[in-house]
């Protein structure tokens, strides 16, 4: 059985953000990257695909600038067997479909049995590259993914799904197939130190995104700029203790609870 | 429908049209008055005449109703195919989906058989030599104005919550037209339906919650969190979804569009940053309070008073400001 796992670098969302100078996106300096945590789930979730079912082959796959290397090794870290990374190049944004024709590109004559995807990224939220390398494959779907249980003989999976306000839809998934993974399916483990030395020294495939033919686009930018000041609320100031003595004051004032 | 019309795509649920689709009809109204065009909805389903009078009651739009076996519950195979047969003839412009769990399933893959432009999680729009549609990127830090490719229609999800549902009826019923049509067989099936389970800590029934996010760093910084939700008669202890992942708190706790929806008479907010996901489930609580040492945090948008401090200090403080007025 082989499984992709799509596995996207992100800076920290926490992080102060702006515009770059073109404003074609984030300015990038002095961002920390990490791996986007719903692709973390992914890959945890096919790790323990493998371990259930023997002889199971994980590709994490990451396509991004030089700078996302680091995700491919993670994944390797994580448990996957093979890397591959589809540069692009930096500073360079570029939408879903741009992204998912590179991924169906690859895969395409790969015969991947489960292709893994976290259901969006952090930085730019559109839950659309899982979807849309689907279509591109023509491959049935699922997102949002909950809990998964393939079948023994591997032709499908039993899926739950997560809708809005807890409830959940159960979906037959046939194989191949592919899933988007909301958070909290699983608790991703830590490498351990074997899968680390093992990532750091492990080749990995590079192909250029430019090898590839040109993809068509879903969007065009005008500009990323900071948003205007919106109706914020009253910030409360002075120190600790003055701002939890207005606080308890407007509490009081305002509701009937104190 | 004609070429240049606006679509909504209708989302039900549990035999009823979501107020989500409302709001989509609001903003493609919008849309349409600034770009020219009318606005069509499709519905999707089987029995399929009750949603279609429905929409046109309320919204003095046409209806153009599918009506399908296989689209009896939502199902991302049949409703492309279905959208896809009834665009074939007439394409649209823009094509309006809420960006929903239901949504962003076949919206994105929709775009791929329309080949469409595609833009997710869209929150507004404005004219401007074109179309223009906002979305928010790094945690709502940052916006990105896009347009859609020309010559060909669009395919946009739109944010739940940005715009009001339509609340007044409309003047005159739009027109309801139901086609019957085969879907394409879906490889992918629904099963069945999982009801959320009811939750052992009841946030609906809670005066007061004070609800944690990532900001609060680490699992043990939660007590004083708890301690402060203690300190009101009827208060609890609620969660942004994040730290419900990480198991810090149970997910009965986790408030949002995936968790519970709650309107408290207050609501404080330790170290959430405000993502959509987490305010669409709070918005209407009474008195809404933010403690985020970030001065840009999105929920400050949400909230009616704003605290930029450290939690670490002030939610103790607090809690010492609140127990001498109590022992008054």
């Amino acid at each position: 059985m082989k499984i992709l796992v799509c596995v996207k670098q992100v800076p920290d969302t926490e992080s102060a953000f702006r515009p770059n100078a073109s404003e074609t996106g984030y300015d990038e300096s002095g961002l920390v990257f990490r791996m986007n945590e719903y692709d973390e789930y992914a890959v945890e979730e096919a790790v323990r695909i493998k371990e259930k079912f023997r002889d199971v082959e994980i590709t994490a796959l990451s396509v991004g600038p030089d700078r996302a290397e680091a995700i491919v090794r993670r994944g390797l870290e994580f448990g996957a067997d093979h890397g591959v990374h589809i540069v692009t190049p930096a500073e360079c944004r570029m939408d879903a479909l741009e992204v998912a024709s590179l991924i169906a590109r690859f895969a395409q004559d790969k015969s991947f049995d489960l292709l893994f995807f976290g259901i969006m990224s952090e930085d730019y939220q559109r839950c659309q590259t899982g979807p849309m390398v689907a279509a591109l494959l023509d491959l049935p779907c699922t997102t949002t993914v909950i809990s998964q249980n393939i079948s023994e003989d591997r032709k499908s999976a039993v899926v739950e799904r997560e809708l809005e306000r807890g409830r959940r839809e159960v979906v037959e998934l046939p194989l191949p197939g592919v899933m988007t993974v909301q958070s909290g399916i699983n608790m991703p483990r830590y490498p351990n130190l074997t899968n680390k030395l093992r990532a750091r020294k492990q080749e990995i495939e590079v192909i250029a995104a430019s090898e590839t033919p040109s993809s068509e686009k879903c969007e065009r930018l005008v500009r990323a700029y900071i948003p205007p000041p919106s109706k914020a609320g009253i910030f409360i100031e002075g120190t600790v203790e003055e701002q939890a003595e207005k606080i308890v004051r407007i509490i009081h004032e305002k509701t009937d609870i104190l | 429908m004609r070429h240049k019309d606006n679509i909504v795509v209708a989302e039900h649920a549990e035999g009823r049209i979501q107020p989500v689709t409302y709001e989509a009809v609001t903003f493609a109204k919008k849309v349409a008055d600034a770009t020219g065009g009318k606005v069509s909805v499709a519905v999707m389903g089987r029995p399929v005449r009750p949603f279609a009078e429905e929409i046109a009651a309320e919204t003095g739009c046409d209806v153009y109703a599918m009506d399908s076996e296989a689209a009896t519950v939502y199902n991302a195979e049949v409703y492309r195919s279905l959208l896809k047969k009834s665009f074939e003839s007439i394409t649209p412009r823009f094509v309006f989906i809420p960006h929903t769990a239901t949504g962003w399933d076949y919206a994105p893959a929709l775009a791929v058989d329309l080949s469409a432009s595609g833009i997710a999680a869209v929150i507004g729009f404005r004219e401007d030599s074109g179309p223009i549609f906002t979305r928010r990127i790094c945690n709502g830090k940052i916006l990105e104005d896009l347009r859609p490719l020309e010559d060909r229609p669009a395919v946009i999800t739109l944010m739940p919550g940005v715009e009001k549902p339509h609340s007044r009826k409309a003047e005159k019923p739009g027109e309801v037209k139901i086609y019957e049509m085969e879907a394409r067989a879906p490889r992918a099936k629904t099963l069945r339906y999982v009801e959320a389970p009811s939750a052992s800590v009841n946030l609906q029934e809670a005066e007061v919650i004070v609800a944690a996010g990532r900001g609060v760093g680490d699992p043990e910084h939660l007590d004083a969190i708890g301690e402060l939700a203690k300190l009101f008669e009827r208060g609890a202890l609620g969660a942004s979804r994040p730290l419900c992942d990480m198991r810090w708190l149970p997910f009965d706790c986790q408030v949002g569009m995936t968790g519970q929806d709650v309107s408290p008479k207050l609501y404080i907010a330790c170290g959430i940053s405000g993502a959509v996901q987490h305010t669409m489930g709070m918005r209407n609580s009474g008195l809404i309070i933010a403690v985020n040492m970030d001065k840009n945090a999105l929920f400050h948008q949400t909230a009616h008073y704003c605290v930029a401090a450290d939690l670490h200090k002030f939610i103790p403080a607090l809690i010492e400001k609140i127990r001498e007025l109590k022992s008054r």
